[in-house]
């Protein structure tokens, strides 16, 4: 690998040797579908190669993900992850809370986010040194699909920071996807629409916000002592925080100013999480007081729909980027 | 009997920070297993390979399990937990319940120890069903819970013999030479009734009261005891944000998976789920939820129900028919003695 | 109650990797005390090898649970604990009847979580051991040394089926996870079953052991066997047997049988190899530790017969098994008429192949025949392994790889002289191919 190469310029990397995507999301957000569907616009080209895989482990709905994409002109040899992208795409911004999604990449990088943050912004936030694509995705998604889906957008997002690439072949190559997919065609419609409102929402622009230090790649620093067996303690080790798994732009409210609470306790018996805050009532039992959110809630909405006194409700929530960054 | 709401103050041994989807019916039944065995007995649990599993048993978070906070020195509390293959689950089970009991004879442990195994339907009904049937048989003291989410979750969402006819899953997908799923499923209650369970059931957290009652009757089953958990699953059902146990309940009453509980000597009963067809919700409303069978229903943009496709009208009757039958077959298992 | 066993030192909670600890929750003693002594002398009996294994899993307090499936040759190990504990009035001993293998192997995962300071033995043989594949590595990799699968030989491949002895099985399951410990005669196999799980047990090992001996040829074949009392064998097994510093799953607060990510899972790999490595520390230790209590050799790496103190020899043999025994009641004979200097190894554990001790043992070997007995499509197990153990040996010993006994098939006298005779003509400069089987004085 050439450490001193110029990542700036996508298309030559592929021309010169090889392009190497990495991409950070959640599960079930559409990561998956966005690399697909970039490795088959790739491939359009009879001259690229492409090597496209995710990394889920056993993640479900809400986990992070990552997803790796090689391009290139010759055919692709290396089987080992890609560490130092220099096209670095972030899916979901709630994953960015447990993973850097700019490790490793090479100043002069590219990054394309999903975000309504402007790229300025994002470079900043994020301490990025390169050219920053955004797209407000999931607001597109909401309009078009009539769901906060961004992955449509943001392969139009990246396509563009690749470049080269004509309107009518990025929107025919993705809705082929689908189709093999057997999406009903009401939806390619919709897909349609919502690739080419996209390719008018792309913003960009070319920063020097980071410092080399600021994404650094952690080094292995070997396996530590494992327990025999894998045979793991139980007690006081809930250090997965699933509240990362909701979607973003949303929390759950719990509010009972009138004390209406009837203490029936469906919404303790049907939370998957086992969350709902209460405390024991003298007249009703007990007493809902609230929900643990910020740690586990994954946003499921059972409260909300089991709730006979509509007492949960998921409202709007922005993520302040102070928060998001304090550890 | 402890009532439903002192169940709900209790301590669950199956804790937030699982991997599991969002709003996964597993959770919510583990959740509620979890509380009704916090019951002053020690308690061993067994896993099956399944989502369940792998989204709660991952080193080195092994987050969603044991009972949290209470002092480690209150055995009342403790909680240990084993996963080893697909099928494993009631084998497991049944050793840990003979080693308490060979050690409680040689008066070598003198606090109760209850044990209780977990599977999904793909590792209870298809690879464990030889497993399953034998621990019954030799009438093993545990109770087994098995989440039937119809499917291999695990995998990717293919068929199990516990998936519904019609059903679309990654193994049976619907094509035009196919309407999804082929099959009729596995009558895995009576196998379990015949086998020689101490009890059988069949029902959700959608019907609270009744599974905290049918779990909490099968942790004092002296034999081996069954309760089979109805689980729709999110992601493989295809079905929106929090309609998990609206699905379990009206799948119940519909007749797809109607609420049933049988105590060997007592004789059974099927609960919140009409005889007569035309008593009970539209099978097409409980179709219609989920995306699994969208090639049977669509919604009908002028009454706002759901109604069969243009021309997928005999599969849909068909669909109505066995879910008669399904119902019937409950009630006739009910009198059994 | 004498000795520590159960008065296990109090831990405080947290004590281990693994979780809560209740040191107390289970009064281990109260198992010793329901022991009832099969015997109170040393005695000689008559007895097959089954009959041999049984008994020693009979005589340890820590079995009282007894899990099993029958497959020929095995079937009798099984029949011999149930028929004892049948007429043990009042005895709390029990037998557990499982539907299948794989069964019976979950079965022991469930049983030596749940308490991890009592031994659970099995007999299987064959495809009984092939079907309980999907767990035993589930157990080779589960730090539960308490589990005690005794594998009698027999060959694996049906198409055709064969339920006579040689150790295809065993050798198939090289990468199980298990301490693989061969036997030949009753006696031995006897004192290994008893040495086994102060083996696996070892908090440094944590590993469980698959002893084994040849189906029919020593499974169904009745010769002399000392029988120690159960007061001896007590004494010498809590000598080695710790209370286990982990949990189980009735004494602790823990998990069992996570998954992992290959972020870790190969960690994990590399402590399971350094703790079967462990193995060649300790076994021999534990055999001179029998020996001295017993007056009979212990658990060795391997048998011998014929070496001069310098090791110095023409021919030596390789080989495992009651054959080996044939070979050795000619091979003066063969020496002196060949005027060559004859000997030979039976190796007892094949898995962690003691690499460093034979080599040790054959390096002044001028010829090495490996008599391989299992079906391999190379030059045979035990071939790779002696020729691994050799290689970096300045002058390398010349290997033959020969087979013989497939499927249990008689090894003659005169198969063992033709074999010998096929040695000493590679010695002597004739080409001979990469292997050859023998059998009935000819080579095939």
């Amino acid at each position: 690998m050439e450490t001193h190469q110029d990542v700036s310029d996508l298309r030559a990397l592929i021309e010169a040797s090889v392009l190497e995507v990495r991409g950070d999301g959640k599960a079930g957000g559409g990561l998956v579908l966005a690399f697909q569907s970039l490795a088959n616009l790739m491939l359009r080209d009879p001259e690229t190669h492409v090597q496209e895989w995710p990394f889920f482990s056993s993640a479900r709905r809400g986990a992070n993900i990552r997803s790796f994409l090689r391009i290139s002109g010759r055919p692709i040899q290396a089987a080992c992850e890609v560490t130092s992208p220099a096209l670095s795409v972030l899916m979901d911004e709630g994953a960015a809370r447990s993973v850097d999604f700019a490790e490793g990449v090479p100043p002069g990088g590219t990054f394309v986010l999903n975000t309504r943050h402007s790229p300025e912004e994002c470079a900043r936030h994020y301490h990025l040194s390169g050219r920053v694509v955004t797209i407000p995705g999931d607001d597109i998604g909401t309009k078009h699909l009539k769901h906060p889906i961004g992955n449509v957008s943001l392969y139009v997002a990246v396509t563009h920071a690749i470049g080269g690439f004509g309107i009518e072949e990025i929107v025919d190559s993705f809705l082929e996807t689908l189709k093999k997919r057997r999406i009903p065609a009401a939806i390619l419609e919709r897909n349609r629409a919502a690739l080419l409102a996209s390719a008018e929402a792309v913003r960009e622009g070319t920063y020097h916000e980071g410092a080399p230090e600021d994404h650094p790649v952690a080094p292995w620093t070997g396996y530590g002592t494992l327990p025999v067996g894998a045979q793991t303690p139980l007690r006081l080790s809930q250090s997965n925080r699933t509240a990362g798994y909701a979607p973003s732009g949303v929390r759950l409210r719990f509010e009972d100013p009138t004390t209406a609470c009837t203490g029936c306790a469906h919404c303790i018996t049907n939370c998957p999480e086992g969350i709902i805050r209460f405390a024991p009532d003298a007249e009703r039992g007990l007493l809902v007081h609230g929900v643990d959110v910020s740690t586990f809630c994954k946003l499921c909405g059972e409260c909300i729909a089991v709730c006979p006194e509509h007492l949960f409700q998921e409202v709007p929530f922005e993520d302040r980027w102070e928060e998001v960054l304090a550890p | 009997m402890s009532g439903y709401k002192d169940i709900a103050l209790r301590e669950s041994s199956f804790r937030p920070g699982s991997t599991l989807c969002p709003g996964c019916m597993e959770s919510i039944a583990l959740q509620n297993v979890g509380r009704v065995s916090d019951n002053g007995r020690k308690t061993i649990f067994s896993i099956g390979t399944s989502c369940a599993e792998v989204s709660s048993l991952a080193f080195p978070n092994v987050v969603a399990w044991g009972r949290g906070d209470a002092s480690p020195d209150d055995f009342a509390k403790s909680f240990s937990i084993i996963h080893n293959v697909f099928e494993s689950a009631p084998t497991l089970a049944e050793a840990a319940r003979d080693v308490s009991d060979i050690l409680a004879d040689h008066g070598a442990i003198d606090r109760p120890i209850q044990v209780i195994a977990a599977s999904g339907d793909g590792g209870a009904l298809a690879i464990g069903l030889r497993s399953l049937l034998h621990t019954i048989y030799r009438q093993s003291r545990i109770t087994m819970v098995v989440l039937v989410n119809e499917i291999f979750a695990n995998t990717g969402f293919q068929y199990s013999p516990a998936t519904t006819p019609f059903a679309e899953t990654s193994t049976t997908p619907v094509g035009e030479a196919q309407a999804g799923n082929p099959r009729l499923p596995l009558d895995y209650i009576h196998l379990c009734i015949a086998a020689g369970a101490g009890m059988v059931a069949q029902v959700s957290p959608a019907h609270g009261k009744l599974f905290v009652k049918t779990i909490e009757k099968a942790l004092a089953c002296d034999t081996t005891a069954v309760v089979f958990v109805p689980a729709p699953c999110i992601s493989g059902w295809k079905f929106d944000d929090g309609e998990t146990v609206h699905l379990a309940e009206l799948g119940a009453q519909c007749g797809a998976y109607p609420a049933f509980v049988w105590e060997r000597g007592k004789g059974g009963a099927v609960k919140d789920c009409a005889r007569e067809a035309d008593d009970r919700p539209r099978l097409e409303e409980f179709l219609g939820l989920q995306r699994r069978f969208h090639h049977l229903v669509q919604k009908d943009p002028a009454s706002g129900q759901f109604v069969a496709r243009p021309g997928r009208e005999p599969d849909v009757e068909r669909m109505r028919s066995w879910t008669q039958s399904n119902v019937e077959r409950l009630f006739r298992l009910a009198e059994l003695p | 109650m004498k000795e520590p066993i159960a008065t296990a030192a109090p831990m405080p909670h947290h004590a281990t990797p693994s979780g809560d600890l209740y040191p107390d929750a289970v009064r281990l003693e109260r198992v010793r005390e329901a022991h009832r002594a099969l015997y109170t002398e040393r005695e000689t009996i008559t007895a097959d090898g089954n009959a041999a294994a049984a008994l020693a899993t009979l005589q340890m307090w820590r079995c009282v649970l007894y899990a099993g499936f029958p497959i020929t040759p095995s079937t009798k190990w099984m029949e011999t604990v149930a028929a004892h504990i049948a007429k043990q009035v009042g005895g709390k001993k029990r037998v557990k009847l499982m539907e299948a293998e794989h069964a019976v192997a979950d079965y022991l995962v469930g049983a030596a979580a749940a308490c991890r300071d009592l031994v659970f033995p099995t007999a299987t043989s064959s495809v009984g051991l092939d079907h309980m594949t999907e767990t035993t590595r589930s157990l080779g990799a589960s730090g539960l040394g308490n589990v005690l699968l005794i594998d009698v030989y027999r060959a694996t491949a049906n198409f055709p089926l064969c339920i006579e002895g040689d150790p295809s099985d065993t050798l198939a399951h090289r990468d199980d996870g298990f301490i693989q410990i061969a036997c030949r005669g009753k006696q031995q196999i006897y004192d290994t079953v008893l040495q086994a799980p102060c083996l696996g047990m070892h908090h440094d090992v944590l590993t469980p052991t698959m002893p084994g001996y040849y189906g029919i040829k020593d499974s169904h074949r009745n010769a002399r066997l000392i029988v120690e009392p159960d007061a001896e064998v007590h004494a010498f097994q809590d000598r080695w047997i710790q209370p286990c510093p982990l949990p189980g799953l009735v004494n602790g607060d823990t998990a069992f049988g996570t998954c992992v990510t290959s972020r870790h899972f190969q960690g994990f790999k590399v402590s399971q190899k350094r703790r079967m490595e462990r193995v060649l520390h300790w076994l021999p230790q534990i055999g001179a530790d029998f020996e001295r209590q017993f007056g009979r050799p212990g658990l060795a790496f391997f048998d011998t017969t014929g070496f001069p103190d310098d090791g110095a020899v023409d021919l030596a043999i390789v080989t495992m098994g009651p054959d080996f025994g044939t070979f050795e009641a000619m091979r003066e004979q063969y020496a002196a008429k060949s005027g060559l200097r004859v000997a030979g190894v039976a190796m007892r554990l094949l898995t962690p192949f003691p690499r460093d001790a034979v080599r040790k043992r054959l390096e002044r070997a001028k010829a090495v025949v490996v008599v391989n007995q299992a079906h391999h499509h190379g030059r045979g197990h035990l071939t790779l392994d002696v020729a691994d153990a050799l290689a970096d040996l300045a002058v390398m010993p010349r290997i033959i790889s020969v087979f013989a006994g497939l499927g249990g098939a008689d090894v003659s006298q005169a198969t063992w002289e033709r074999m010998l005779d096929h040695g000493r003509a590679a010695l002597g400069g004739t080409t001979v191919p990469p292997w050859a089987i023998f059998h009935e004085g000819r080579q095939l």
